[in-house]
């Protein structure tokens, strides 16, 4: 792999990075007003939470879905193993609210499951900016576990490449 | 601009001083790598400078005195075979996201939103993470990546 285009891609990264920062001052509002709707006894699950944990039971699917395709088998594996690990962690952290709100985040619709690995990569890129504007939008320790997760799928646009 | 909580100062020196001690490991393990991981090696390198240079900037910006690179940083273990060299490479990378992903902690702690420096520190974070993974592809290509960065 061409160093030259992970620095480009690298360089994209940091950029996009810079503009998820953007939606942070409004995110931090609405942090806030889950702040308060705890203080009175119900709390809802943080907006970033649940938008992060339908795309990674989504792209997991995606991914597991592309793992039958014989072309594709050989590059799935590690990308199964990390979608897994972040679905399991955002299940757990949205099982810390209640049951009622938890149901509210029912995945999405699976779309078709990338044929190729450009698809792959591509949906992986998607992902990290997405990870990164939620993380931006995020609160605490929620705003780590979701840097993480981006930065995870930027490794793996980057190993796809 | 006014310096950020003391909190979140103290999570973006130590997240300086990772820096620090990458750029001198680079300079420490490069000897030891074979010739075809050299030029990786050097741009890793470059990389780590380029950053250390824009947060010694943005703390002098705001007032805040940037934390000194030490005289020496201890490698902790012998680089007298390749593939430790490599490992020691990842290991510098792993401590950086490390200390990167705790800036986006502390400054997400915090009411004040602090933007931009999340936004960095979301981007260093990355950036390490992607050359740890171009480190152990080459240790171990069967699990390059890890589903947390800066985790462990």
């Amino acid at each position: 792999m061409p160093s030259l285009t992970r620095r480009r891609l690298l360089a994209g990264i940091g950029v996009l990075a810079a503009a998820a920062g953007g939606a942070a001052i409004g995110a931090l509002t609405a942090s806030s007003s889950d702040g308060d709707s705890a203080k009175r006894g119900t709390p809802r699950p943080p907006a970033p939470l649940l938008s992060a944990l339908d795309r990674e039971r989504t792209l997991l699917a995606a991914v597991q879905a592309a793992a039958a395709n014989a072309a594709l088998a050989g590059v799935t594996g590690p990308l199964v193993a990390d979608h897994s690990e972040h679905e399991a962690t955002l299940s757990g952290l949205l099982a810390t609210y209640p049951t009622r709100s938890a149901s509210a985040s029912a995945s999405s619709s699976i779309p078709a499951p990338p044929t190729s690995v450009a698809a792959l990569q591509q949906a992986e890129a998607a992902a990290a900016d997405e990870a990164a504007a939620e993380s931006a939008a995020a609160h605490g320790a929620l705003a780590a576990v979701l840097a993480s997760i981006s930065a995870c799928e930027a490794s793996h646009a980057v190993w796809l490449q | 601009m006014t310096a950020p909580p003391a909190p979140v100062v103290d999570a973006w020196q130590a997240a300086l001083a990772a820096e620090h001690a990458a750029i001198f490991g680079y300079g420490t393990l490069g000897p030891h790598l074979p010739p075809a991981r050299v030029d990786q090696a050097r741009v890793f390198e470059r990389a780590h400078r380029g950053l250390r240079d824009t947060v010694i900037a943005q703390m002098n910006a705001v007032g805040v005195h940037p934390v000194a690179a030490q005289a020496d940083y201890p490698v902790p273990f012998a680089l007298t075979t390749g593939p430790r060299a490599d490992r020691y490479a990842q290991r510098l990378e792993e401590a950086c996201a490390a200390a990167w992903r705790f800036v986006v902690t502390s400054a997400a702690e915090q009411s004040q939103p602090l933007t931009d420096l999340r936004a960095f520190a979301v981007g260093a974070l990355t950036a390490s993470a992607v050359r740890a993974m171009q480190w152990r592809e080459l240790l171990t290509p069967a699990t390059p990546t890890v589903a947390f960065p800066g985790v462990g």
